[in-house]
């Protein structure tokens, strides 16, 4: 799944959590740019129902493995990383996001299957995040 | 700021860190000899206009700094930077994700 996202944008948008004095600012931020601009109602439903691996959409869409965002996102992950927590290891609050943003989509975010796709991927992806922050 | 700039940022602050713990360490024999050398600095370019500006900037900075030792300032902003240190190269301990019921 291509989500359009230029590795300039990337870039710039972890410079300035890096740079940012307040944590709370950047994360309402960056919460509003990833459901206003890169998340659409399409995207996120046909995820849920190719069950497409969100940590490989992550990792490609955001050019994780360029040698010129590692560094900086290894140091803004690090820096926010008690937020990524917060949010990644919480599939009710996940969920609960969803819900709010996508309300046309709630069937499909509650269903057995929306469900355990969503455990799977916050684990997948918590783990993903971790090894690639910490190591 | 492309990869190389950001190593060479961290190691531009690891050399002013590391500075500035020195100075703090050996401060009093620091100060002595800062104080020599910016006379002699000060007396070597005095005919030169635009050495002398940038003789008496160094010296100002110098100056500036030494009194925020004195205030102990720079004190604690080297504990800031250890504590932000050691927070971003240690790892947390990883934490059990919170599944949800699918029933």
């Amino acid at each position: 799944m291509a989500l359009g996202l230029r590795l300039e944008d990337v870039k710039s948008h972890l410079e300035k959590a890096i740079r940012a004095r307040s944590k709370r600012k950047v994360v309402q931020e960056f919460v509003k740019w990833l459901f206003g601009n890169v998340l659409t109602s399409e995207n996120v439903a046909e995820a849920f129902q190719l069950k497409l691996d969100l940590t490989e959409v992550l990792r490609v869409n955001c050019h994780l493995d360029s040698p010129v965002i590692q560094p900086l996102a290894k140091l803004a992950f690090r820096l926010y990383w008690r937020e990524i927590e917060d949010v990644v290891c919480n599939v009710d609050r996940v969920h609960s996001l969803l819900l709010k943003v996508f309300p046309e989509h709630s069937s499909i975010f509650s269903s057995k299957d929306g469900v355990e796709y969503l455990n799977v991927q916050c684990q997948k992806l918590y783990d993903y995040l971790y090894s690639y922050t910490w190591s | 700021m492309d990869e190389l700039t950001y190593i060479f940022i961290s190691a531009l602050a690891n050399a002013v860190c590391m500075g500035v713990a020195l100075y703090i360490g050996f401060r009093k024999g620091v100060e002595r000899a800062v104080d020599l050398v910016l006379d002699r600095l000060q007396q070597r370019y005095m005919e030169n206009e635009k050495m002398r500006e940038f003789t008496g900037s160094a010296v100002e900075l110098f100056r500036n700094l030494n009194e925020l030792v004195r205030s102990g300032e720079v004190k604690s902003l080297i504990a800031d930077v250890s504590v932000l240190v050691r927070q971003l190269s240690t790892p947390p301990r990883k934490r059990t994700v919170k599944t949800m019921s699918s029933e």
